[in-house]
């Protein structure tokens, strides 16, 4: 069952339109809730005047700042105490900091009404002129603060002797542009305040429920059980989704203000304008290399645009830029200096592969300049920087994500070559050639990357059968649509040794399992999954332990196979689980000695995360005429450990590679100089639809199990995207035959069309008088 | 002009209008402002929330449905104009809880992981069929480039396509 | 409407009036119904055969639903993409005469650069209508007291100092039909579109082009240019340029350049000025069987 291509249990419902995702559940009575805006960058908020708006048929009421008593949200990830001032408050108060700022709220019972009303609050803001670049020296904040919320500084090792030794000091600046996750669906939120019960349901929930549910208890001054949040169907996540924001926080106070339901359906131009956006930095970035090529020091210094506030994931994207921008090599020396910069946009926070597709960005640009300026391969240089597998676990003395940093297993060379055989690199590489000998622009390039997955510190997995034999697997941890469901459902069934259509998986549900961190950092395989493992080996000890007493027998002579206990050899004694479940009424449970209910509990904790990695390749076509850069194959080679559903991890892999493809070549939030947002439809901020998605070709090896957890398993959620912004950056630049050309994402037609200029202007030798 | 036109029909609104759609071959009787679009009163008003909105402006094709058989984007089209249409949502294509060959093989082909486009993705698939426009990946790639996936399963998408059409055509 | 943008007091669903049809005219022009869908019109055989540009152009122009869905006559009266224009609290002239530009300094990377006045530079985003000026299309009107014959030229009004008036159709004046004369010219025709995204975006660039040779040389040419203009632009100067002279890059890089010597480009969207010219170049090369790189 594990290691098979199993199809999704999960699919069904979502093929049927009988799916509940936020937008489809509602409950009798509810109110509905539109938020108002700022439409102006940044300003002092002088006054909200909800008076037409009240005079609206079906409108309750409108709210602003100063009919809330609410602090602001807090983290939920790594943070420093200097970054608090810089918190969002859940309504702005004297100060708007980005368009699409919330000011107000108008609640009415119908939301047309809803949003009708919402046009006619007047807001008064006297604009003040806004910061949009990160690179501008600190401004002011507020009276105590500037707008730098944070200087992390990491590293290791005497980089300042490293570099003074250096025969060679490659530097370069390069910049990732602002985009995000953007799912299909957009957020909403249902929250239904039962006064009298004092309980708070909260419809909607997404990636981190039981988190969650401890910062809006917080913030609303309720006791965490009685708040319970309920996931629906999530219809994409990627690091946006599921994090609290203010609108979260509105609807659970209307609500208990109300004394009724109150839902919020954000639409898309909201979604773009509220939700959180990502990327975003500036590297400048130099190497101490020796004439062989090692590297002996990474000197990086990064730029990241926070914008307006500082949100739940508090210092998760710098200090993960930070720690994992070393990736697969040695690095004996390394500083990095990350300034976290406010700025009047929206705020940031994660997105699949955070901080990672841009340090990888960095480091293989990097990597593809020490190559350039001593005129060797660049897969020659990786090969000799890697780490090797002897020197497996492999620390680097810095922290990510609050654990150390440890990589647990890996043979990076083992990887090259494996991609090279599979995806038959020397003769792609020729035939490039050939056509560019015929004239056309095409290239290859290629990245390597280390990814971190499976953050601890625990997930928990309780198992229970019921007469009937089904079986009910209930964790806290959420599912975003990537066949969580299935994986689960695949390694309970394994040893369990049962049919998977009599498993069920209840997730995300605070209610039902007291202990859960959540679907994010790729860490569901390897935490939820372990501790299923771990859960169903100890509902299989309960198991044989009841059909012990049952058959009269030794529970070592038992074994479980095809959902029945049986006495090893003796086919005709079997018991199945639902007789067991029977069997363990509390009465006879007690008489046995046993706990009652065939149910178990299984925990994973873990100090440390584990490290797949893998490598990005990427053919991209140059249209030198017109600048347009078509992706004709991506290649993507990917260990992770051991893989519980191939077919899943292939999914998994492919979208996070049209993600990657999205931001090196498409996606980007756009400001003008006056700080208005310009991309806020689907025909400003440019999805890869499926004619710019090429075909990829995933190879996955299993070659580095982690020793950390008893699956061996390591994430697969973010493999796809990490790199392939430097693939296709390598790419374009072996097209046009320009060295170290593409050192912004994303490329657009007009920077292509720069670059294929300077390259013809190279190799005429023409005089490059414009 | 090409014909004649018969009466004036009388002005209509702003408040709610007693409306009869005909969804899924049933009659479907509500009271609706003219300005409600037929993806909301599919979802708010009859019920049927598996047509989903990605974006509410025509560009994601997540709300996609068919009237009389034609695939049109619901959140675009006035709820109003569709009387006397006949227009069919995902709710119709399985006929008696059997799926329809295009649901079955987006199961077995793994082409879609979080669902929200998957209806549109299906009844676009289906019409394109029917359309004639599967003949080869570039036509698919063309006349399915409406329907966004943002989890990228588009290859996979595409492999259910062509196994229905070669099922379909008997090779 | 949902942005905000137009509030109108009253709509009137003219979906049901029979103008939907595409109809071949006796000496092989078309008649295409103002409510004639894209989907309908672009596969229609006549189209298809004798006017290829145009087919291209409606197939290149939305997605399919959105090609089932939209008229002929609702195109050309789409309006334009400028996101200050969609934008209900921005200055925009358009929108609200007077107010100012916003897109002069803004973020007017897709903006137009030929066309334009100190009060908009918006681009006009049809494009079919780039394939229709091409072919010296007439827009067919019907109003309260009398029926209009509108060439198509004259149809799209430049901004000047009334960027609100787009087109010159009075209060209750409908398109009925547009018609297009027959050509030979236009049996050799294409149409190409570059954006950022491959599929289903607003052009940075269109070309629509036509061309017949005779004898080596070039007879008749149709030039028409989206993506870079206020209004669907024909490209008169290139064809002017181009009659009579033999068909090769050097004739049509010249063309091209005189065409986009009147450019008024600004820092964003300079580069258009010469990605027009590349395309008109690729356009006619491909026509002529050139090399296309």
């Amino acid at each position: 069952m594990i290691g098979k291509p199993l199809r999704r249990v999960e699919d069904l419902p979502l093929l049927l339109g009988t799916g509940r995702f936020a937008a489809d559940i509602s409950l009798p009575g509810q109110a509905h809730l539109r938020v108002v805006r700022s439409p102006v960058p940044h300003g002092m908020l002088r006054g909200v005047d909800g008076r037409k708006a009240l005079s609206m048929p079906g409108v309750i009421g409108v709210w602003s700042a100063a009919d809330l008593d609410l602090g602001p949200i807090g983290f939920r990830m790594v943070a420093f105490p200097g970054m608090l001032p810089y918190r969002q408050p859940v309504l702005a108060a004297e100060r708007v900091r980005y368009v699409g700022e919330p000011v107000a709220i108008v609640l009415a019972d119908d939301p047309y009404r809803a949003e009708d009303a919402a046009d006619l609050v007047e807001l008064d803001i006297e604009s003040l002129p806004p910061v949009l670049d990160q690179l501008q020296e600190p401004a002011q904040f507020d009276d105590q603060n500037d707008t730098e919320a944070l200087l992390h500084e990491d590293g290791y090792g005497d980089v300042g002797a490293a570099f003074a030794a250096a025969p060679h000091v490659v530097e370069l600046t390069v910049t990732v542009g602002r985009h995000t996750g953007v799912p299909l669906e957009c957020r909403g939120a249902l929250a239904d305040y039962r006064p009298g019960a004092g309980t708070l349901d909260f419809y909607g929930a997404a990636k981190v429920p039981h988190q969650n549910r401890l910062l809006l208890a917080g913030l609303l001054g309720l006791p965490p059980q009685l708040v319970v949040l309920r996931e629906a169907h999530v219809g994409g996540g990627f690091g946006v989704r599921g994090e609290v924001y203010p609108e979260d926080v509105l609807v659970c106070w209307a609500s208990r203000l109300l004394g009724r339901p109150v839902k919020w359906i954000e639409d898309r131009n909201e979604h773009l304008l509220a939700a959180n956006h990502s990327r975003d930095q500036v590297h400048r970035i130099r190497a101490a290399v020796l004439a062989d090529g090692y590297i002996t020091a990474i000197d990086d210094e990064f730029w990241l645009d926070q914008g307006a506030y500082v949100r739940t994931h508090a210092a998760a994207v710098p200090t993960l830029t930070a720690s994992m921008l070393p990736g697969p090599y040695q690095i004996p020396a390394y500083r990095v200096r990350g300034h976290v910069r406010l700025t009047n946009k929206t705020p940031a926070g994660t997105y699949r592969a955070p901080g990672r597709y841009e340090g990888t960005f960095a480091r293989e640009r990097l990597i593809d300049a020490v190559a350039s300026s001593l005129g060797k391969p660049a897969m020659e240089i990786r090969l000799s920087n890697f780490i090797s597998p002897d020197q497996m676990p492999y620390a680097r003395p810095m922290s990510a994500l609050g654990t150390d940093l440890e990589y647990d297993s890996g043979d990076y060379a083992l990887l090259v070559g494996k991609a090279q055989a599979r995806f038959g690199l020397a003769e792609l590489e020729h035939g490039l050639a050939a056509r560019r000998a015929l004239g056309e622009a095409v290239g290859m390039g290629c990245a390597f990357f280390v990814e971190k997955s499976g953050l601890g510190p625990y997930e928990a997995v309780r198992i229970s059968v019921d007469q009937s034999g089904h079986i009910d697997i209930i964790t806290g941890a959420g599912s975003m649509g990537q066949g969580f469901e299935t994986v689960i459902t695949q390694i309970c069934a394994q040893e369990l040794g049962v049919r998977p259509e009599t498993i069920r998986v209840l997730h995300g549900q605070t209610d039902q399992i007291e202990h859960a961190m959540g679907a994010f950092a790729s860490r569901l395989t390897v935490m939820a999954g372990s501790a299923t493992l771990i859960a169903a080996q100890a509902l299989r000890e309960k198991a044989l332990a009841a059909a012990a007493r049952m058959l009269e027998a030794s529970p070592r002579d038992l074994e479980l196979s095809d959902g029945a206990v049986r006495v090893a050899g003796d086919p005709d004694t079997g018991i199945s689980l639902a007789q067991i479940s029977e069997a363990l009424r509390p009465d006879q449970a007690a008489r046995w000695g046993l706990e009652p209910s065939l149910t178990a509990d299984g925990w994973h904790t873990t100090d440390h995360m584990c490290y797949p990695y893998g490598l990005h390749i990427a053919v991209v076509r140059v249209d030198a005429g017109t600048g347009q850069v078509i992706a004709e194959r991506l290649l993507v080679a990917y260990d992770v450990g051991r893989a519980v559903n191939p077919m899943l991890v292939e999914g998994q892999i492919v979208g996070g590679a049209a993600q990657g493809l999205g931001g090196a070549l498409l996606e980007e939030f756009r400001y003008d100089d006056a700080g208005h947002p310009q991309c806020t439809t689907f025909m400003d901020y440019l999805l890869p639809t499926r004619a710019e998605m090429p075909p990829v070709d995933v190879l996955i090896t299993e070659d580095a199990p982690s020793p950390r957890n008893p699956l061996g398993v390591k994430g697969a959620g973010e493999g796809g995207t990490t790199a392939m912004g430097a693939a296709i950056a390598a790419a374009i630049d072996a097209a046009l035959g320009v060295p170290l050309g593409v050192k912004e994402l994303p490329v657009h037609p007009e920077a292509a069309l720069r670059l294929a200029k300077a390259a013809r202007r190279e190799s005429t030798s023409e005089p490059g008088g414009a | 002009m090409d014909g004649e036109i018969a009466a004036l029909p009388a002005e209509r609104g702003p408040s709610a209008q007693a409306v009869t759609l005909t969804i899924n071959g049933e009659p479907r009787p509500l009271r609706i402002e003219p300005r409600v679009s037929l993806l909301d009163a599919l979802r708010e008003h009859l019920g049927l929330t598996g047509s989903k909105k990605g974006c509410d402006q025509g560009t994601c094709g997540a709300c996609t449905v068919w009237v009389d058989g034609r695939r049109a984007l619901a959140c675009l089209t006035l709820a109003v104009t569709c009387e006397g249409h006949e227009v069919t949502t995902i709710e119709g294509l399985s006929a008696g809880g059997e799926l329809h060959p295009m649901q079955a093989a987006f199961i077995d082909k793994d082409a879609f992981q979080c669902g929200y486009c998957t209806p549109g993705q299906i009844m676009s698939a289906v019409a394109l069929l029917d359309e004639g426009h599967a003949a080869d990946d570039g036509q698919i790639r063309e006349w399915m480039s409406g329907n966004i996936c943002r989890c990228a399963a588009y290859p996979n998408i595409r492999a259910a396509i062509r196994a229905v059409r070669d099922a379909a055509g008997g090779e | 409407m949902r942005q905000n943008v137009l509030r109108p007091g009253l709509l009137v669903d003219i979906n049901d009036l029979p103008l939907n049809r595409v109809e071949d005219l006796p000496e092989g022009g078309l008649r295409i119904g103002a409510l004639a869908r894209m989907s309908d019109v672009a596969q229609a055989a006549g189209v298809v055969q004798r006017f290829p540009v145009i087919s291209q152009a409606l197939l290149l122009g939305a997605s399919a639903q959105l090609r089932n869905m939209a008229s002929m006559g609702g195109n050309l009266c789409q309006r334009v993409r400028c996101s200050y224009f969609r934008d209900a609290t921005s200055p925009c002239n358009k929108r609200d005469p007077g107010s100012g530009c916003a897109a002069l300094d803004g973020f007017n990377r897709g903006h137009a650069i030929l066309g334009t006045s100190d009060k908009c530079i918006a681009t006009h985003p049809s494009d079919v209508a780039v394939a229709l000026v091409a072919m010296d299309a007439v827009v067919h009107t019907r109003g309260p007291a009398d029926d209009r014959a509108i060439p198509i030229e004259e149809f799209f009004l430049l901004p000047g100092d009334t960027p609100e008036r787009e087109h010159p159709l009075e209060h209750g004046e409908l398109i009925v039909a547009i018609e297009v004369p027959a050509t030979p010219t236009a049996r050799l025709s294409i149409y190409l579109k570059f954006r950022d995204r491959e599929s289903y975006e607003f052009a940075l660039v269109s070309v629509a082009a036509a061309v017949r040779i005779q004898d080596g040389a070039i007879a008749d040419v149709r030039l028409a240019l989206g993506g870079v203009g206020t209004k669907p632009w024909r490209a008169r100067r290139a064809e002017a340029s181009l009659v009579g002279k033999l068909a090769g890059e050097a004739s049509f890089a010249e063309a091209a350049g005189q065409e986009l010597a009147a450019a008024k480009p600004r820092p964003l969207n300079a580069f258009k000025v010469e990605l027009a010219q590349r395309a008109i170049i690729r356009a006619l090369m491909t026509l002529t069987n050139g090399d296309t790189r």
